[in-house]
């Protein structure tokens, strides 16, 4: 008898397990079919564990707020596996209805059928596609399609310390710097910042490794109309003459003239600290500048140094990834809560983003907002790299060699030479 | 419970056993043999579910997968060990790996010697061993993403506290921790020591209390001095203990991932690139699923060839 209680009691705890697993999912498929009849629940995915979560939470509060028929669940993952997830979720058919990716991702998602076509809903969701920027929502078609909801460009600009510049009297009666225009120009300024500012102040900082480089590097090569792959997506084309002269240049910063020191790790930091007068840095960084009590800082675009204005940027944009069953109403109903997150995208804009409509930009709320206004124009600047599914590890190749020009182990003509043929296998495989 | 009329005993594997069982070919006795072992797979029953289901499953599944060319949301084409012979001629593959066992060969001696050190510290008499205890354990608690930031914080040039100390003691010359391969190794090293050293010493204090005192009082009585006790008593003992903590501890040091993932990325270049790191670049940025997986048997069979030659090397003093 006893044996028997024994083997009841096991039974029961494997059932509860079981069990466990099985009422959840009967609750979930509870919530469908509730929000077939009145309100629909929309699961929202987001990879915003910096700051930038926060904004995006308190958005969704107020969407949620003054939309009763749409309810949306953020769920905010951390940056460094939000693709590995979204794309695992797509795959296993539990993907969310409607989640955040970045334009340079794009690339990745469509070819391998993991976002829907937003034109079949977008009429009936009132979305009206001449209201975007025009740069920012061609970066998100393909092969005339629209795939994306633009919310914002996040482009690399410029910061510079008002205090530093203001005392070494190198700021125009605006308080815009005086800068000289090209390459030169920029240098020369940069040198007198060197000789005019106390010792312990960098002319010009930014983090060494990594990003900074990299889209410092695409920045002035964009400035030359320079290309980063072959019309058709499948060779390297950076390695040339616009490409070494824009590393040269960087590099000439760190090597030549000593204006940016070596192997620096915090570059925004440092910044944040006043212990430096020029920042290349992402638009996000205002968001954080700006608490900075003693810091008297400006923004502005990266100043033109070569042929045309450019600049690297990306965006955050809304996908609707595939589900399992189609259901237009959801669908309908993620593509209003997009546009509507873009409409608001003045309380996106105090994270340091621009936003995507024309309209937002010119609205009084956007415009209440200091230092947005000074660098809203690169909404126009910013060259979006091409679409490529092999997009993210080509970063990877040419992050990885310019660090070895940043740091003084290789030359220009070495790593462009290298990161060239790495570039061209990756393709070829 | 169940009433031990019958004396129980396991076997290796877990099995319950009966010795009598053999001699008593009664049917009764069977019975109870049957019953009995019935009970241990019903208790063993849960575990092993979610043992097959989380680790066999994936295991034999990766290797299918191994065999396929494969993205992510697209069909999958049979490559057969197309994958494998991609590894073999994949220059990356081979730095990675040279990478990963640079660093087993470093940091296993490094991190099985300060283990003893450090247990031999805490196992004295001395006061305030239970706080140095719970001292040296206490960075194993942290996740490797906090680790790596305190160790980029405490060596970055320029504003980092090494630099700054190193600078109050005099050394003008700023010291780039990070940025070249021989001191970024050092780095991850250190950071790696100062992170996962208290488990090995708790290894090694559980083997020097199992040692017995009156071992040390003989050679006392015979005129050994510590370094005797040390050398012919302790060491001796504790030869299990750091057969376990060296197979361990190559194991982990051949899963380098976070540190130098989240320390150097891989860089200066990737000169500090491991191949768990090469994995997960292949599995989720190039999103090349089999190669990805393919190269994780690779790294599979390098680590219990490893294992295999460790066990053979150490058991032969025996």
């Amino acid at each position: 008898m006893k044996r028997i209680k024994l083997v009841m009691v096991m039974m029961l705890f494997v059932l509860t397990v079981f069990t466990g697993c099985s009422s959840e999912e009967s609750a979930s498929s509870n919530d469908g079919n509730e929000s077939g009849n009145k309100k629909i629940e929309l699961k929202y995915w987001v990879p915003f564990s910096g700051g930038d979560g926060d904004f995006m939470k308190a958005m969704v509060a107020e969407f949620n707020k003054t939309n009763p028929d749409i309810q949306v669940e953020m769920l905010n993952l951390k940056w460094e596996e939000y693709y590995t997830k979204l794309r695992t979720a797509i795959a296993s058919k539990q993907a969310p209805d409607v989640a955040v990716a970045h334009t340079s991702k794009l690339g990745e998602l469509v070819p391998s059928n993991m976002i829907a076509e937003l034109d079949p809903v977008a009429e009936n969701a009132g979305i009206k596609w001449d209201s975007f920027n025009q740069n920012i929502l061609n970066a998100t078609m393909f092969e005339g399609k629209h795939m994306a909801f633009p919310l914002d460009t996040h482009a690399m600009i410029m910061f510079y310390n008002k205090k530093i510049l203001g005392d070494a009297g190198l700021l125009n009666s605006d308080g815009k710097p005086a800068i000289e225009p090209g390459a030169e120009g920029f240098v020369k300024f940069l040198k007198q910042v060197q000789q005019k500012a106390p010792a312990d102040v960098m002319p010009f900082v930014g983090t060494s490794n990594g990003n900074v480089p990299f889209w410092m590097w695409w920045s002035l090569y964009s400035q030359m109309d320079g290309k980063l792959l072959s019309e058709d997506g499948k060779k390297a084309a950076f390695n040339n003459k616009e490409g070494k002269e824009a590393l040269q240049f960087i590099s000439d910063l760190v090597h030549e003239d000593k204006l940016w020191p070596k192997n620096v790790k915090n570059g925004g930091e440092i910044f944040a600290a006043g212990k430096a007068a020029v920042n290349f840095n992402g638009v996000w960084s205002t968001g954080t500048f700006e608490k900075n009590e003693g810091l008297d800082f400006g923004a502005t675009t990266i100043p033109q140094l070569y042929d045309q204005k450019a600049t690297w940027g990306d965006s955050h944009t809304l996908v609707l990834p595939v589900q399992k069953e189609e259901d237009p109403k959801r669908q309908e109903a993620a593509a209003t809560f997009a546009n509507w997150l873009a409409e608001n995208g003045a309380m996106w804009a105090k994270a340091g983003h621009v936003p995507s409509k024309p309209e937002v930009i010119e609205s009084p709320e956007f415009k209440e907002l200091e230092y947005r206004s000074d660098y809203v124009q690169v909404v126009d600047d910013v060259n979006f790299m091409p679409n490529s599914e092999k997009l993210f590890p080509i970063g990877d190749i040419l992050r990885a060699n310019f660090d070895l020009v940043m740091n003084g182990q290789a030359s220009v003509d070495e790593v462009m030479n290298k990161a060239e043929k790495e570039v061209n296998d990756l393709l070829a495989k | 419970m169940v009433e031990p009329t019958v004396p129980v005993k396991k076997d290796g594997k877990g099995h319950i056993i009966d010795k009598r069982a053999g001699k008593m070919t009664s049917l009764i006795a069977n019975k109870k043999v049957l019953s009995l072992n019935l009970f241990a797979w019903l208790f063993l029953a849960p575990y092993l579910l979610f043992y097959s289901w989380f680790m066999l499953y994936p295991i034999i599944k990766g290797f299918i997968i191994s065999l396929y060319q494969w993205t992510i949301g697209n069909e999958r084409t049979y490559v057969g060990l197309g994958n494998y012979q991609a590894i073999f001629k994949d220059g990356f593959f081979w730095e990675a790996l040279g990478n990963t066992v640079y660093f087993v060969v470093i940091s296993t001696p490094a991190l099985v010697i300060a283990g003893i050190l450090l247990a031999l510290i805490v196992n004295s008499r001395l006061k305030g061993t239970g706080f140095l205890r719970s001292a040296f354990f206490l960075p194993h608690i942290l996740s490797i993403s906090v680790i790596s930031s305190i160790w980029v914080f405490v060596l970055q040039p320029y504003t980092g506290l090494m630099n700054s100390v190193l600078k109050t003691l005099g050394v003008t010359q700023e010291i780039f921790w990070l940025d070249s391969a021989n001191l970024a190794w050092l780095s991850i090293l250190l950071a790696t020591i100062w992170w996962t050293v208290g488990f090995n010493m708790v290894l090694f204090l559980a083997g020097l209390q199992e040692i017995p005192d009156d071992l040390y009082e003989a050679a006392r009585i015979d005129g050994a001095n510590s370094w005797h006790c040390f050398r012919y008593i302790t060491l001796p003992s504790l030869k299990g203990v750091i057969l376990l903590v060296v197979v361990l501890q190559s194991i982990a040091s051949f899963k380098l991932f976070g540190q130098s993932y989240l320390m150097t990325n891989g860089g200066p270049g990737t000169s500090t690139r491991t191949l768990v790191q090469y994995i997960y670049e292949t599995g989720f940025r190039t999103n090349e699923m089999g190669l990805a997986s393919a190269m994780s048997y690779v790294l599979f069979l390098v680590m219990v060839l490893f294992a295999i030659i460790q066990f053979k090397f150490m058991a032969k003093k025996d």
